[in-house]
């Protein structure tokens, strides 16, 4: 598997083509020259990897490693046990407020946001259901109610034309 | 003294004769002829009469004189009594087609196994032994054709009277027979005749309001013709309570009869009460003839005074929008659900008619708030007559079942009829594709070139509103399942179908080639003076 | 030069389509092929016209009749960079939605076919309408489809889900009508009314009216896209349908919100988008932010992709919002991404929620032992949204967060957070569903049939291939941004980042 996504990174590579595919999109970017040639870097970065792996042979690696996993040890050590401490912080930091954060959006969304949208449907059938008892069914009710009507518009038309 | 013959233009009024002649042949074979005959007799009669008087209009229509340069046509008749121009041509069309679906409706025997769905003797009482009889020996009351063709003609004359005494009586003849029409059902006979006796002393108080305001008016105007009042308000000498009280009172009537608020607590009992032929010819019918006389009042009588009454229309407007589709949320029976969806389109109306501009302010080719209204009343008339004769499909032994709870499921027992149904819903709430967008789209627009836009936000608010309870007609019909009993529908005979199918391919058609009656609302002009 | 009226027949094909699936007579037993069938044409029809598109010309393949006359309204149909792209978006999409759904719909499926196809034909009306009364129509004529789609096919809830995407869609669509109402009084007023969008993007609209139109559209568009604080009715649809029709819903329908605010507010009230711009970048920002929060908090698998949806609309409102080449172009791609990217998150949820008959993300675990290939599509179509490098959401993400910084670092400051909660909500839905003790209710599972990966592979390539060569959409969509950013007054520059030598924020 690996095999094969190297051949096919060395022919992205080969050609410059992986460089430029998204030219047509950003434009050209321009090419800084580090401060040091790069091949020098390169070196430094080797120089550093092998007198880190010497290291770790001659004070680790050539003495004899016990059966069981010692447990009264440095506290570096039992910092790397616990990958520095990254996963604790990122649990404490970030994990547990965005869990926090996603629960009471989720919540106001269902109830906040949602909430006023099915309010508002259910306050218009609640108006719908206080007003329909006018409708008694009366013939003396709904004479009054053209009575009110009359005098409705007769207000109207008198404000309009006195004010 | 000099008796002067009036002059009276029969080549130009035989359309109201044909449906006056008609309607007293009915009362005459409703006396001479032997029972049998009398059921074929009566619609056959109707339906030739309503005919020749459709074809008459298209005649009259196209002979109409041009004034101006085509912003007007038509002259006045009967001695300025009438006025025959392009909207009462325009109008007369509409409300004769609507009498046609009546007619069609009225005849319906298929639904109740042989029989109308009027009563068999009216004046039996509900519960007696008269009443058992007359219905199992298959009587029948063959008189609604002659009553529907006087209401049909109380209804041509009104959106044609150019005076106000005129438009009474117009009033009064559209009226009556509707009263007694509402009274012959022939299941639920005790809600029929309730709704009846309200719908009769509730119009005759607001009839009552209506000639006071006649007689205030005349007082201030010194005549009942709409261009001497129009002179009058614009010379301005009377005294101008008399002008607002008896503005005010005439428009209290008018509001009544097109079920405005807060004059609209009659429609929800009469629309559930009546037979539901009747409902669908009268919520379709009425309200056109009703908006076509207010149009007229306000735009010739009152015309130069707008900035009175358009204030106290924009309440108007307002309130019955509000009620109209708040108050139908609370329903559960769909005939009544219908009638309060009906009072919410009452305010859509409105804020078409509050929506006038002198043509000074419009652009050339641009949308008239007349033209608006008058198309607005086509799509819904339209929609509300086919939904109404969908509702009387919906039944069982026992009558119809209009509790919304009979009608769950509806979608899975009779797609067709649900998707019809549906359509007609759709249209009523105005989505696109369908003749009611194109009539709000109208009715809104020529509100906001008006300036009315705190009633079009209002309106905008109760389409909102009005949406819910269609979509939840729709939801409850294709997904919900039955509760207690299964909904049923009985297969009508090619009378109803014939009204529902031309019904809803009036309200596609509309919605997507609304162009050429649009045009034709146009072209009917102005109202003349 | 007679010229084949190419985006009728988009629009004629599938209704034609759709009535010949739902009622052929014998019972649907072969209505799905059917179905398919006249949707695999309609895709064919639509390459074809693709072909003969010519990237820098405007508005193409043009057509325009009157309508009605009265209100100035006419049947005008016209595509440009951004209407071809998501025209062909919509064609690609749904036979590969019809393809997914073949065994979900099961006793009804001739009914889903039918519909899916009204919607299709619907969409390529919206996208490649020219005038703004017949864009209206059909922007609310789609909800019909989109609400029997909803409500007929789905889980236990799915009517009242319905409902509620409707009434939504309809408040905001009423709020529209008022807007579009006012660009016919305001077109009037200037003389003639019309409602073709050439004719009234040439109309000189005075501030303050453009302020209440812009108002009436972005409302209906912010509740199409959606946005916060009216995208409620997402997750409730997302989570009842089936993911056939999410799909349909999420990945085309809801990109007429934001091609409406390119289209519409940009283009013709441009004034007022420049005065509303803080408001919509706060509410771009909180979209991205919050939706990513609450995805990350779902249990439902669904639910959580849905609103995933919010979180990419953010940025894709963040981008057109910038007034930048970048930020317009970054927003459109994304569009396109986007539809591809959660198509394929979808379907592949779908896939996984058919074999457990649950989509509770705790219902699942350890799949990947079983179905290592279902697991693999699943993570790369998951990462393509985390929006990983090499795959084409990428591209699209930085341009708008290269955007938004050009506006203001704090927006790009947020815009970042975005890929972060997405890597966090991907990963964290991939390790429970398929990493850990494979669970004994997975153990019995199937892997990718033949079907499922037909679909899928297709959606995964192009990801991939676009991940790499995003320059043909580029080039289709740049001349269109070029366009609309023309009516702001912003230069169209050399389409590439500010190098480095440049001072700037």
């Amino acid at each position: 598997m690996l095999a094969a996504l190297s051949v096919l990174g060395g022919v992205l590579l080969a050609g410059d083509w992986i460089v430029g595919f998204l030219a047509p999109v950003v434009g050209e970017a321009e090419h800084h020259e580090p401060p040091l040639p790069a091949l020098v870097i390169t070196l430094l970065v080797t120089l550093v990897v092998a007198v880190g792996v010497a290291a770790a042979w001659f004070l680790v690696g050539k003495r004899d490693i016990p059966r069981e996993a010692p447990h009264d040890v440095s506290f570096a050590t039992r910092a790397a046990r616990a990958d520095l401490y990254g996963d604790a912080i990122n649990e404490g930091l970030v994990v547990g407020p965005g869990r926090h954060v996603v629960s009471g959006l989720t919540t106001m969304d269902r109830v906040g946001v949602d909430g006023a949208v099915e309010g508002g449907s259910s306050a218009v059938g609640g108006m719908a259901n206080t007003f329909r008892v006018v409708q008694n069914g009366f013939v003396r009710s709904y004479a009054l109610s053209l009575l009110v009507g009359v005098l409705l518009v007769l207000l109207t038309l008198m404000v309009v034309n006195f004010s | 003294m000099e008796f002067v013959k009036p002059t009276i233009e029969y080549a130009q009024l035989w359309p109201l004769f044909v449906v006056f002649g008609v309607a007293c042949a009915g009362v005459l074979v409703e006396a001479f002829l032997p029972r049998p005959l009398r059921y074929v007799v009566q619609t056959v009669l109707a339906f030739s009469g309503l005919v020749a008087a459709l074809v008459g209009t298209v005649v009259v229509a196209s002979r109409l004189d041009e004034l101006g340069e085509g912003e007007a046509r038509g002259n006045l008749a009967m001695e300025g009594t009438l006025a025959l121009d392009g909207p009462t041509v325009f109008l007369w069309g509409v409300i004769l087609l609507f009498g046609l679906g009546g007619v069609l409706l009225f005849a319906e025997r298929h639904l109740e196994g042989g029989v109308s769905a009027f009563a068999g003797q009216a004046a039996a009482l509900p519960g007696t032994e008269a009443e058992r009889q007359a219905s199992t020996s298959g009587l029948d009351h063959t008189e609604v054709y002659p009553l529907m063709l006087f209401a049909v003609l109380g209804m041509m004359i009104f959106p044609a009277a150019n005076d106000l005494l005129t438009m009474f009586v117009a009033l009064e003849v559209l009226s009556l027979p509707l009263y007694l029409l509402c009274g012959l059902a022939r299941r639920r006979r005790l809600l029929s005749q309730e709704a009846a006796l309200k719908y009769f002393l509730l119009g005759a108080f607001s009839s009552g309001f209506f000639l006071y305001g006649v007689a205030l008016v005349f007082g201030y105007a010194g005549s009942m013709e709409f261009a001497a009042i129009n002179e009058a308000i614009r010379n301005d000498l009377g005294n101008r309570t008399l002008l607002l009280v008896g503005m005010g009172m005439l428009a209290v009537g008018l509001f009544f009869k097109v079920g405005a608020a807060p004059f609209q607590a009659w429609t929800p009992d009469v629309y559930q009460g009546a037979p539901t032929a009747v409902t669908a010819f009268m919520a379709a019918a009425t309200k056109v003839a009703a908006f076509g006389a207010m149009l007229r009042l306000f735009y010739v009588a009152f015309g130069s005074d707008r900035w009175t009454w358009q204030p106290m229309m924009w309440v108007i407007a307002i309130l019955t929008m509000l009620v109209g589709s708040v108050l139908a949320i609370a329903q559960t029976d769909v005939k009544r659900m219908l009638a309060y969806s009906s009072i919410a389109h009452t305010g859509f109306l409105l804020t078409g008619v509050l929506g006038v501009q002198s043509s000074t302010d419009l652009a050339i080719g641009q949308l008239t708030s007349l033209q608006a209204v008058m198309f607005y009343l086509v799509t819904y008339g339209f929609s509300t007559m086919g939904a109404f004769a969908v509702v009387t499909l919906v039944r069982d032994s026992g009558g119809e079942q209009t509790h919304l709870a009979r009608w769950a499921g509806l979608g899975k027992e009779s797609p067709l009829v649900a998707g019809v149904f549906a359509f007609f819903l759709l249209a009523m709430a105005g989505i696109p594709l369908t003749s009611g967008f194109i009539g709000k789209w109208a009715v809104f627009a020529s509100a906001l070139s008006a300036g009315a836009y705190p009633v079009v936000v209002v309106a905008i608010l109760s389409s909102i509103i009005a949406a819910f309870f269609y979509v939840r007609v729709i939801r409850l019909m294709y997904f919900t399942e039955p509760g207690g009993q299964a909904p049923s529908v009985t297969n009508p005979s090619v009378l109803t179908a014939a009204t529902i199918a031309v019904s809803a391919a009036v309200t596609l058609v509309l919605g997507v080639v609304p162009g050429p009656v649009l045009d034709l609302a146009g072209r009917a002009g102005e109202f003349i003076r | 030069m007679t010229q084949l009226p190419w985006l009728t027949i988009l629009i004629v094909l599938p209704l034609v389509g759709a009535v010949v699936t739902a009622y052929l007579p014998s019972r649907g037993a072969i209505a799905r092929q059917v179905g398919l069938g006249f949707a695999l044409v309609t895709l064919v029809v639509a390459v074809e016209m693709a072909r003969q598109y010519d990237v820098g010309g405007g508005y193409q393949f043009s057509e325009q009749h009157e309508w009605i006359n009265v209100f100035g309204a006419h049947y005008a149909l016209g595509v440009d960079g951004l209407g071809l792209l998501m025209v062909l978006l919509t064609v690609v999409l749904v036979p590969i939605v019809m393809i997914a759904s073949w065994h979900e719909t099961d006793p009804k499926a001739d009914v889903f076919f039918a519909w899916a196809l009204v919607l299709e034909a619907f969409s390529v009306a919206v996208f490649a309408a020219t005038d703004m009364f017949l864009f209206y129509i059909i922007f609310e004529a789609t909800l019909i489809p989109a609400y029997f789609l909803i409500g007929g096919f789905g889980r236990e809830g799915r009517g009242r889900a319905a409902v509620k995407f409707l009434i939504y869609q309809l408040a905001g669509g009423l709020v529209m009508l008022g807007s579009v109402i006012g660009f016919y009084v305001v077109s009037a007023r200037a003389g003639n009314p019309t409602y073709l969008i050439s004719d009234l993007a040439a109309l000189d609209i005075d501030p303050d009216t453009q302020k209440w139109l812009f108002v009436g559209f972005f409302i209906a568009f912010a509740i199409k896209a959606p946005m916060f604080p009216v995208h409620t009715w997402l997750a409730d649809t997302t989570e009842k349908a089936t993911t056939g029709t999410s799909v349909l819903l999420v990945c085309i329908l809801d990109k007429i919100g934001t091609f409406g605010m390119i289209r519409f507010c940009l283009e013709l009230l441009p004034d007022a988008s420049r005065w509303a711009t803080p408001v919509v970048i706060v509410l771009a920002l909180i979209s991205i932010v919050y939706g990513a929060l609450v995805a990350i908090g779902q249990d439902d698998m669904l639910r959580l992709i849905g609103l995933t949806s919010l979180s990419h609309f953010g940025l894709i409102v963040l981008g057109i919002f910038a007034f930048t080449p970048e930020g317009g172009a970054g927003a459109i791609l994304y569009m396109v991404n986007h539809g591809i990217g959660t198509a394929a998150l979808f379907l592949i949820a779908g896939f996984i929620v058919r074999r457990r008959g649950s989509a509770l993300i705790s219902d699942f675990g350890g799949m990947e032992k079983v179905t290592p290939v279902l697991a693999g599509a699943f993570l790369i179509a998951g990462l393509a949204a985390a929006g990983l490098p090499g795959l084409s959401p990428f591209v699209s993400e930085m341009l708008v967060i290269i955007s938004a910084f050009d506006y203001a670092w704090w927006a790009g400051a947020v815009a970042v957070s975005a890929i972060v909660l997405a890597a966090i909500y991907i990963l964290w839905m991939y390790q429970r569903t398929m990493t850990g003790p494979t669970r004994p209710e997975v153990a019995a599972f199937k892997d990718l049939d033949r079907r499922e990966i037909g679909i899928v592979a297709p959606l995964l390539v192009a990801l991939v291939l676009f991940g790499f060569f995003p320059q043909p959409l580029l080039d289709v969509i740049n001349p269109s941004v070029d366009n609309t950013l023309m009516e702001l007054g912003v230069t169209p520059s050399d389409h590439g980042v500010p190098t480095t030598t440049e001072e700037g924020e």
